[in-house]
């Protein structure tokens, strides 16, 4: 039994309150006792229980004058779980017991809680400067309440940061370090590794990021409001801008306990999928490219350069940024439907054929299988999500799947069967209805790099039929004169202040999590977004270093990339480093 | 008009291209079909334009749009543009994103790598005066010299790929 009921009444010892939550899909519990967490997320561990974000607030200006932590999990029966941490100790105000033993992933958001709020688990295992870098004044807490703007830039600008002279890097004997970044040699972002290699063989690698910090969760708060927050979500990661900005919506929708209209949801669907297909279109491009296979690479470019000048066409904006909004969807014009499915069905045509040569080629099978591998095991353990989890086999974690939500809630449409069968488990296992052009089977999924494109593949193809199906009930439907958008401002107003909601969406990446908590007359309390990213930097760095192949029951062989793998292992990653940095 | 959407006359103009400059012995095909789309400025330059790009901060959507331009339906390097590896290399800096505090060392060792004269372009709204990201507490201001090396600005959110193109063809071309 997965019910967390089951959990809290088998482990907690101490008082478990639960509060109702409007949504009857999400779960709200208080824990009170330290003990009590850490045996709870242990029993979560064990039932399966998928650990999404760690969320601080600020409370202190509030009833309980205290910080709080929420920890929200997902559930393999289908709920959100919330549990409620109150930071209560008045000897340790800003200590909290660590649940990084029973979910590992959660070390990235306890070094950023230091840096953001000065909070730090009783082990006291977390280190400043992963988003604050030394330009930052000790103790500078951006997120904390009451630090205004004003004042953060004024004791930023009266800091002088201490002048370090470089200093080598200590390496054993036979070892060499090598520094990349922060800028890198081609339009790229900003972020730094540190390589440490015996020969050509990478040993270690140290990611460090955080160079883009833009202090995107203050601005929230302080610049935003509920009904204009998209404007900024679009704008944390360009190549999500839509799954962002959709996140974001949902949170807001869900605090104001509205569904957005049918066909706006229909649209949302669409233009997700369009986003995933051409930033699926282009990862396969550039991988082509890294393998050196330039003719394929160019005609894979030019499909996503389509696919972006459909989106153009569609909405206006070739990142379809503008469309979403609180409450529904902002289309210039009707779109062309007849033109959406055409180019769709050329692209894919193309896309299918080029990506199946590319799998099939024996020189780029060479490259990728073995490259980079993150087994099943380090996926589930590191809490890695999204298109590099569901790689390492872990097929069935997609939030469209586990959590669905606007338009994948539908019955009606089944586009949870075209999800499902992304990944062929057998050949009889597919029914007829459905047709994969390129099949990816169960076993292709070793966590390699070859496994990552081949995903990439089959979820464009399945993006093609989930459009297909969309285009078909957009044109059932017809109704040109129904709203795509439901006025919010009122019923957020009639929101009790310091209410919270939850908003995510599966992005080309994987989820993104909005946790929004509503402040007086609209304005944003506390925003934190997690990006899929966050949680997949690990899963790289375990993906890359040097270490025993767990499929060899001798012990003895090793699993090793060299360093010119490290550009294909990267590429077939590709993970956002401003989503990272906020 | 709309690229794309007529793939037919699109090639036949290609074709005729080719015919002509087989013809005539012409080389500069491409260009002579770019001076028709996008206006006789980028077909004037036969130099070169050596671009590094600087992301100081940015979403990645400039970045993607500059990415774009590698790709065959833009195909930069026909204007003798050229995205370099090293800044040593470069005539113009092109600088996306609000600059962070925490990437301002990195930019300024970048701008400093660059062989004189050094000239910026600044690409999105961000980069011109922090644009969605201004008010927050992250941005560092850019010293003068970084502004007064500021050549030319292409505004939007990201801008589109064309306009990019149009901005950088422009720009004083090395002497490659």
């Amino acid at each position: 039994m997965a019910d967390i009921h089951a959990g809290i009444r088998d482990v907690c010892q101490g008082e478990v309150i639960e509060l109702p939550r409007r949504d009857g899909r999400e779960r709200h519990f208080v824990i009170e006792n330290g003990e009590d967490l850490l045996r709870l997320s242990q029993w979560a561990s064990q039932h399966d229980y998928y650990f999404c974000t760690m969320v601080a607030n600020d409370e202190r200006l509030l009833e309980d004058h205290i910080f709080k932590l929420y920890y929200l999990f997902s559930a393999p029966d289908g709920f959100l779980v919330t549990l409620e941490y109150p930071l209560n100790d008045p000897l340790h105000p800003t200590k909290y017991p660590s649940i990084r033993p029973s979910f590992p992933s959660v070390e990235p958001l306890e070094h950023r809680l230091y840096d953001t709020f000065g909070l730090s688990p009783h082990t006291g295992e977390v280190h400043s400067g992963t988003l604050l870098h030394t330009p930052y004044p000790p103790e500078y807490y951006p997120l904390r309440q009451g630090r205004t703007r004003d004042k953060l830039e004024e004791r930023a600008r009266a800091y002088s940061p201490p002048t370090h002279s470089a200093s080598a890097i200590e390496m054993p004997e036979g070892m060499l370090a090598m520094p990349v970044g922060p800028i890198h040699a081609g339009v790229i972002e900003a972020g730094c590794f540190q390589f440490h290699l015996a020969g050509e063989v990478i040993e270690e690698v140290r990611i460090r990021l955080g160079y883009k910090h833009r202090g995107i969760e203050k601005l929230f708060q302080t610049s935003y409001t509920l009904e204009r927050g998209h404007e900024l979500a679009e704008r944390v990661s360009g190549d999500a801008s839509f799954a962002h900005s959709m996140a974001f919506c949902h949170a807001v929708e869900s605090l104001a306990g509205v569904e957005v209209p049918l066909a706006a949801r229909y649209w949302r669907g669409l233009l997700l999928e369009l986003e995933r297909f051409s930033n699926h279109a282009g990862d396969i491009a550039a991988l082509v490219h890294d393998m050196a296979f330039e003719l394929l690479a160019s005609e894979l470019a030019v499909v996503r350069e389509q696919t972006l000048r459909l989106n153009q066409r569609v909405c206006g904006h070739r990142l379809l940024r503008g469309v979403n909004v609180p409450g529904g969807v902002h289309l210039l014009h009707r779109p062309h439907l007849n033109d959406v499915q055409r180019t769709i069905e050329t692209l894919a045509a193309r896309l299918l054929n080029l990506g199946k040569s590319v799998l099939e080629m024996p020189a780029c099978r060479e490259r990728m299988v073995n490259t980079g591998v993150l087994t099943c095991n380090e996926a589930r353990t590191g809490g890695a999500t999204g298109l590099v989890a569901r790689a390492s086999g872990l097929w069935k974690h997609d939030f469209r799947l586990r959590h669905p939500c606007g338009v994948y809630a539908i019955p009606a449409l089944a586009l949870a069967d075209e999800l499902r069968h992304t990944v062929v488990l057998s050949d009889d296992d597919l029914p007829s209805s459905i047709h994969r052009r390129v099949p990816i089977y169960l076993s292709d999924l070793q966590g390699d790099v070859f496994a990552r494109l081949a995903l990439r593949v089959a979820e464009a193809e399945t993006s093609v039929h989930l459009v297909a199906r969309l285009v078909a009930a957009l044109r059932q439907k017809g109704g040109r004169s129904e709203p795509l958008v439901v006025p919010l401002e009122k019923l957020l107003r009639a929101v009790p202040n310091f209410e919270y909601g939850i908003g995510y969406a599966e992005s080309w990446r994987g989820e993104i999590i909005y946790w929004l908590m509503k402040g007086p007359r609209n304005t944003i309390f506390r925003c934190d977004l997690r990006d899929p990213s966050l949680f997949n930097w690990t899963a790289m760095r375990q993906a890359i270093i040097r270490k025993p192949d767990p499929r060899d029951p001798t012990g003895r062989r090793y699993l090793e990339n060299i360093l010119a793998d490290f550009p294909l292992i990267n590429k077939s990653f590709n993970l956002s480093y401003a989503g990272h940095d906020l | 008009m709309r690229e794309g959407t007529e793939p037919i006359s699109h090639m036949a103009r290609l074709l005729l291209g080719r015919v002509f400059g087989l013809l005539t012995g012409r080389r500069t095909l491409y260009a002579e079909d770019a001076a028709a789309r996008y206006g006789p400025e980028l077909a004037r330059g036969r130099r070169s334009v050596f671009v590094r790009h600087l992301d100081c901060g940015s979403c990645n959507g400039c970045e993607i749009e500059l990415s774009a331009l590698v790709n065959p339906l833009y195909d930069i390097e026909r204007f003798g543009i050229r995205f370099e590896a090293s800044p040593r290399h470069a005539d113009v800096l092109a600088l996306t994103g609000p600059f962070t505090r925490n990437l301002e060392t990195a930019a300024y060792l970048t701008y400093a790598a660059m062989a004189e004269p050094r000239c910026i372009v600044t690409i999105g709204d961000c980069a011109h005066d922090g644009g969605i990201f201004k008010d927050t507490y992250a941005l560092a201001d850019r010293p003068a010299f970084l502004e007064q090396a500021v050549v030319a600005h292409v505004p939007g959110c990201p801008p589109t790929p064309e306009a990019i193109l149009r901005a950088l063809a422009q720009q004083p071309r090395g002497t490659g």
